[in-house]
C-alpha cells in the first residue's frame, strides 16, 4: 500500500483523524461523569424559610447500599442516606449552596420524591414546578407530596424501617397505597396536567411521620453471638434504643386552587375524593351490623365513577355516579348473608357510607371553591360554549353547584363460606 | 487442468533455470534419465530408483517412497512386471505401450515425455516407469500416504447432524461431498497453486445451478494467484476476496460436508484446498454465517427461537461492554435507580474510569482466550482456573474491577461464542474494542456513530458480486423465510434469488403434511400452470423474473 501524501489511503486516514479530534475537542456537551462520582438524590424537601427557600436533600450514602457484599443479617436496614441542606433566594441558589459542602456532583435524575412544605405550598407551587420542568435531570415522573408543617422535618426525623431511603419508601408506598383506597401519590406530570386544564386544581396527598412501636430485633442474637466477645446475658443492649421508630404514612390530602394550597382533606375525605377520581383500586368499608354495635367488613374490589354536569332549567346540576362491587370478608355479627334482604341492606349501607365520604370531601372542596372532582372538565366536554363563559368564574360557580351523588353498590361474593360458622354447629 | 499449472509455472519463474530445464522431454537413454532425476532431487532419502531387467529391456521404476503405497508397488507393479518376463518385448513403442497397459494392474496411468510433468507426477505421489529406448515414460498412480481418518468437526459442532468433518486429504474430502451429492451435475475442477508447494485446489459446484459469471470470476482470480506456497485455505481466501481491508470474512468457511453440500444446492461454489480441513464457500454473506446446520435439522419452530438467541448474541457480543460504559459514564439516568446505586457502590473503590476498566478487562480476556487456544492440553485447566480466579474473584476483591464489569465481560464473552463461525466471531471481538473506546469518549452518540460506520461498511461489501448483507440490504421478501425465522421445508419453495435463480424452484408446492383435497386441486392447478420446463417455473412470478433478469444483465 502506498502511504504517502496525496494517496487515497493517506486522505482517508487524515480525514478520519481530523474528524475524531474535532469530535473530541469541539463537541459542546462533554458530560462524561463516572457513576461513582455522583451523589444520587433520593428525595428532597422544599420549604420556605422567611424570604428564603430551604432545600433539604436526601442522598443515597455511597457504598452503604447494594454491592451485594454485606449479607442482610438480622439487623434492620438502617437508613442508608445522608442529608444536606442549603438555603438561598431561589431554589437553584439553595441547590448550589449544597454543592459547596458536597464532595460529589449532585445527580437529580434518580430522585424519587419531592416533599413540599405547608408554607411553600400555601405560597404556591409555581416556582417549584418551573424548577423541575426546566431542569434537564429531574424527571416528570418524580413523585410529589405535601407535608403538614415543614417538609424537612420528615426528611430529618424519619428512620429507616423497610427501605434504605425515604425516596425508596415513598415509591414503594405509591404502588400499594391505592389498594387501601386512602390515597394516591401523583407525579409531577400529573400535577402539571391537573393544573393546566381549565379548572386548574389538584390534590396532593399528605405525608406525615407515624411513630410505630419499635419492633423487636429479630435475629440480632445470632449476629451478636457472632461477635462473640460479650457476655451471654446481653439484656442491656436494648436500653439505649428508642421505643418508637418514626416511619411515614399517608394521611389525608391538600386541596389546591391553581397552584396554591387552600384546604385540607382528612383521611376519609381523601378517600371520598379518590372514589370520584377513580383512584381507588381496592378499599375496605367497616359497616355497622344491623341492631347491635358490631361491624361487618366489605372489601371493595371494583369501583368506577362517572362525573357529569346537567342543565336543569337554568340551573347547572353536577352528577356523580359511582358503581362499586364488594366482597364480604369479615363479620362480627354472625348474620347470614345468603339471604337476599340481608345482602340488599348491606349494599345500601355500603352506598351510604361511600356517599358520606364523597359528600364530606365535596363540601370541603366547595367551601374553598376548588373543583378537584372534575366537574369543570365534564362541562368542558359536554357544553364547551357554556364552559367558555363560565371558565373565568368557575370557582364561584362550583361553590354554588348542587351535586347529586348516586352510588350503586353490589355485594358480589361472601368469601369462601356462605353461612357463618357456629361453635358446635354440626 | 495441468495446463493452468503449466502456464503458471512458466509465468511464475521466468528467469529461473528450472522451468526451462524441465520443459525438455526425456531422452531415450535410461542411464541419462536416471542421472537427470538423481541430479534434480539431489541426495533425497526417499527417492527410490528400482532398476529391473527383463529379457531384452531395461526398465526403471522411480518413486518417492514417502508418498506412495508400498503394497501397491509390490503387489501390482513389481509382480506384473515380473510376469512380463516370459514375453519378449519388441522395439515398437506403440506395441510396447499397449502391452504394458494390458498387463499392469494399475488403475490410472498416463504417458508423458516432458520432464516437468514427470517431476510433478513424482511429487504428487506417482511412480514413473522408464524404459530403455523409449521416448516416453509411464506415470502410475499409486499415491498413498498417512492421513487422518474422517473425524467429527472440531469447530463447528452440531447436536443433530452428521459427525463427519473434512480431513486434510483432498481426495477424502471430495469423496465426502460426492457421497452426499450423487448428482452428475456435480463438478470438480482441480488446479495446482503455489510455485513450490504445488497445492492442489479444487473448485466444486453444481453445473446448471451455479452462476457462470461468479464461476468465471473465481477462475480468473485463482489463476492470477502466483505465490510461493499455499499452506492453508486462508492464503487463497486473502488472495481472492473482494475487500482485503475488511475485518469481516467475505467467504464462508466450513469443515462440515453437509453444510457445504447445502450451499452447493443454493448455487454457491466451494473451494477445497489440499491439506486444509476447511472449505471456502462463495459468494459469502453475513447472514449465512449466522446460520448453523442444526437450524435445518431440528424442529423448525424451535430453530426460530434458537436463531433469535443467536442473532441477539451477536449484538450482545458487539455492544454490551460499550453500552455499559456509555450508560455508566454518560447516561446514568437510563439505568434503573437501584441498579445505578448498586453499580455506583461497586465502583466505589475502583480507581479508574469505566472505559479504562472495560478496556483492561477486555484485553485481559482476549489474552486469556488466545492463551487457551495456544496452550498444550495439559496446562489448559490450570490457566482457566487461574483466569477465573484472577478475573472473577480476586480482581473484584482487590478493588481493581467492579463486579458488574466482570459480569458484563463474561456475558459478552459467552455471547460471542454463539456465533457459529469462528471468523465472524473474531471480527466481532475485535470490533468490540473500538466500540468501547467510542462509548467511553462520546457515550451513546459514539456507539451509534460506530454502528453506523460498521453498517455502511457492511452494506457496501460485496462477495463475488453478491451483496454481503444479501437478503437484508437489498431486501428480498422471499428470502426472509430463511433469515431469522426458518420456515419448514415444505414452505421453502424457492432457492435464494441471488445465487439460485437459474433454477429457482426448490420444492414441489403442496408438500404440507396435512394436505386436503382442496389443497391437492390447487396444487395440481399450479403444477399445470408451471408447465414442465425448469425455465417456466420462473414465469409464475413476474416480479421475480424481472428481478432475476435484471441481475443477469448486471452480471
Amino acid at each position: 500500500m502506498v502511504f504517502k501524501a496525496g494517496s487515497k489511503y493517506f486522505l482517508y486516514v487524515t480525514f478520519g483523524l481530523v474528524a475524531l479530534l474535532t469530535a473530541l475537542f469541539l463537541s459542546g456537551c462533554w458530560d462524561r461523569r463516572e457513576i461513582n462520582e455522583l451523589a444520587f438524590l433520593s428525595s428532597m424537601a422544599v420549604d420556605l424559610a422567611g424570604e428564603q427557600r430551604l432545600l433539604t436533600y436526601e442522598f443515597v450514602r455511597p457504598g452503604a447500599t447494594g454491592g451485594g457484599e454485606r449479607g442482610g443479617g438480622g439487623t434492620l436496614p438502617h437508613r442508608q442516606a445522608t442529608l444536606r441542606s442549603g438555603r438561598g433566594e431561589t431554589l437553584i441558589t439553595a441547590c448550589r449552596q449544597i454543592t459547596t459542602g458536597l464532595p460529589r456532583r449532585v445527580y437529580l435524575a434518580h430522585t424519587n420524591a419531592v416533599l413540599v412544605g405547608e408554607e411553600m405550598a400555601r405560597q404556591g407551587l409555581r416556582e417549584l414546578l418551573d424548577f423541575i420542568d426546566r431542569n434537564p435531570e429531574l424527571r416528570r415522573t418524580t413523585l410529589i407530596m405535601l407535608t403538614r408543617g415543614a417538609a424537612r422535618e420528615i426528611l430529618i426525623k424519619v428512620q429507616g424501617d423497610m427501605e434504605t431511603t425515604l425516596g425508596k419508601e415513598i415509591s414503594g408506598l405509591r404502588k400499594w397505597v391505592q389498594s387501601s383506597g386512602y390515597g394516591f401519590i401523583p407525579n409531577v406530570n400529573d400535577v402539571f396536567f391537573d393544573l393546566s386544564n381549565g379548572a386548574g386544581t389538584t390534590v396532593l396527598p399528605v405525608l406525615e411521620l407515624s411513630p410505630q412501636p419499635f419492633p423487636p430485633l429479630i435475629g440480632t442474637a445470632a449476629t451478636s453471638s457472632g461477635g462473640g466477645s460479650r457476655g451471654t446475658g446481653g439484656t442491656e443492649g436494648r436500653v439505649e434504643e428508642p421505643e418508637t421508630v418514626r416511619t411515614v404514612r399517608l394521611n389525608g390530602a391538600g386541596l389546591f386552587y391553581h397552584d396554591k394550597l387552600v384546604a385540607w382533606l382528612d383521611k376519609d375525605q381523601a378517600r371520598g375524593w379518590a372514589w370520584v377520581r377513580n383512584k381507588v383500586r381496592r378499599a375496605v368499608l367497616a359497616l355497622r351490623c344491623q341492631g347491635n354495635n358490631t361491624k361487618v367488613a366489605v372489601d371493595i374490589t371494583e369501583a368506577h365513577a362517572d362525573v357529569s354536569v346537567d342543565m336543569q332549567g337554568s340551573q347547572l346540576q353536577g352528577k356523580i355516579k359511582l358503581r362499586v362491587e364488594g366482597e364480604l370478608l369479615e363479620q362480627q355479627c354472625n348474620l347470614e348473608f345468603t339471604r337476599e334482604e340481608a345482602i340488599k341492606s348491606l349494599e345500601s349501607r355500603m352506598a351510604a357510607q361511600i356517599t358520606a365520604e364523597i359528600s364530606s370531601a365535596l363540601n370541603q372542596a366547595k367551601m374553598v371553591g376548588t373543583d378537584v372532582f372534575g366537574f369543570g372538565g365534564a362541562l368542558h366536554r359536554q357544553q364547551p360554549e357554556l364552559w367558555r363563559q363560565l371558565q373565568g368564574r368557575w370557582n364561584e360557580e362550583f361553590k354554588k353547584l348542587p351535586v347529586t351523588i348516586n352510588v350503586e353498590a353490589k355485594l358480589r361474593r361472601t368469601g369462601m363460606t356462605g353461612r357463618p360458622w357456629q361453635p358446635g354447629a354440626r | 487442468m495441468l495446463w493452468i499449472w503449466h502456464r503458471l509455472w512458466r509465468q511464475a519463474t521466468p528467469g529461473k533455470q528450472t522451468s526451462n530445464e524441465h520443459a525438455l522431454p526425456i531422452t531415450t537413454r535410461l542411464d541419462a534419465n536416471i542421472n537427470y532425476l538423481k541430479k534434480t532431487f539431489g541426495q533425497s532419502e526417499d527417492l527410490v530408483i528400482r532398476e529391473i531387467e527383463l529379457p531384452g529391456k531395461k526398465l526403471a521404476l522411480v518413486y518417492l517412497e514417502t508418498l506412495i503405497d508400498r503394497d501397491v508397488v509390490q503387489r501390482d507393479i513389481l509382480r506384473s512386471l515380473l510376469a512380463l518376463q516370459a514375453i519378449p518385448l519388441s522395439g515398437d513403442e506403440a506395441k510396447f505401450s499397449r502391452l504394458i497397459r494390458a498387463r499392469l494392474t494399475i488403475g490410472d496411468l498416463q504417458e508423458e515425455r516432458l520432464w516437468s510433468k514427470i517431476i510433478t507426477g513424482l511429487l504428487d505421489g506417482k511412480a514413473v516407469l522408464m524404459v530403455e529406448g523409449y521416448s516416453r515414460c509411464l506415470l502410475l498412480s499409486i499415491e498413498g500416504w498417512e492421513k487422518r481418518p474422517v473425524e467429527e468437526p472440531v469447530n463447528e459442532v452440531s447436536i443433530r447432524g452428521p459427525r463427519e468433518g473434512f480431513a486434510e486429504n483432498l481426495a477424502t474430502n471430495i469423496s465426502l461431498i460426492r457421497r452426499r451429492l450423487r448428482a452428475p451435475e456435480l463438478r470438480f475442477e482441480a488446479m495446482n497453486l503455489g510455485r513450490r508447494t504445488h497445492t492442489k485446489v479444487v473448485i466444486c459446484y453444481l453445473e446448471g445451478l451455479v452462476l457462470k459469471g461468479i464461476l468465471e470470476e473465481l477462475r480468473r482470480r485463482l489463476q492470477r494467484i502466483d505465490i510461493d506456497g499455499i499452506l492453508e485455505s486462508g492464503y487463497i481466501e486473502e488472495l481472492i476476496e473482494d475487500a482485503p481491508h475488511s475485518p469481516f470474512p467475505q467467504l464462508n468457511r466450513t469443515e462440515r460436508p453437509d453444510k457445504l453440500v447445502a450451499d452447493l444446492l443454493e448455487g454457491r461454489i466451494a473451494v477445497l484446498t489440499d491439506g486444509t480441513p476447511f472449505a471456502l464457500i462463495l459468494p459469502g454473506s453475513l447472514v449465512s454465517q449466522l446460520h448453523a446446520p442444526d437450524d435445518y435439522y431440528e424442529r423448525w419452530p424451535l430453530s426460530i427461537g434458537v436463531r433469535l438467541f443467536r442473532f441477539l448474541g451477536i449484538f450482545i457480543a458487539l455492544l454490551l461492554p460499550s453500552l455499559y460504559v456509555a450508560l455508566t459514564t454518560f447516561h446514568q439516568e437510563m439505568i434503573p435507580t437501584p441498579l445505578a446505586i448498586s453499580i455506583a457502590a461497586q465502583r466505589e473503590l475502583v480507581p479508574y474510569p469505566a472505559v479504562v476498566e472495560a478496556l483492561i478487562m477486555q484485553v485481559l480476556f482476549e489474552i486469556l482466550i488466545e492463551a487457551g487456544i495456544r496452550l498444550p492440553r495439559a496446562i489448559g485447566p490450570a490457566i482457566s482456573i487461574v483466569g477465573a480466579l484472577v478475573i472473577g474473584e480476586a480482581a473484584v476483591r482487590a478493588g481493581l474491577m467492579s463486579a458488574a464489569m466482570v459480569i458484563v465481560i463474561a456475558a459478552t464473552a459467552i455471547a460471542s461464542f454463539t456465533i457459529p463461525t469462528f471468523g465472524l466471531s473474531q471480527a466481532v471481538r475485535m470490533l468490540r474494542l473500538p466500540m468501547i473506546l467510542l462509548a467511553g469518549f462520546l457515550g451513546l452518540l459514539g456507539i451509534f456513530a460506530g454502528l453506523l460506520v460498521i453498517l455502511i461498511h457492511l452494506v457496501s461489501l460485496r462477495s463475488f458480486g453478491e451483496p454481503y448483507l444479501s437478503p437484508l440490504a437489498p431486501f428480498i421478501w422471499e428470502a426472509q423465510k430463511d433469515l431469522v425465522v426458518r420456515v419448514p421445508w415444505w414452505a421453502m419453495l424457492w432457492r435464494p434469488v441471488l445465487t439460485g435463480w437459474r433454477d429457482l424452484r426448490r420444492i414441489k408446492p403442496g408438500l404440507h403434511p396435512f394436505i386436503t383435497a382442496r389443497d391437492k386441486n390447487a396444487q395440481d392447478e399450479l403444477e399445470t400452470q408451471l408447465g414442465e420446463g425448469k425455465g417456466k417455473s420462473v414465469t409464475t412470478r413476474k416480479g421475480r423474473r424481472k428481478k432475476t433478469r435484471k441481475l443477469a444483465r448486471k452480471r
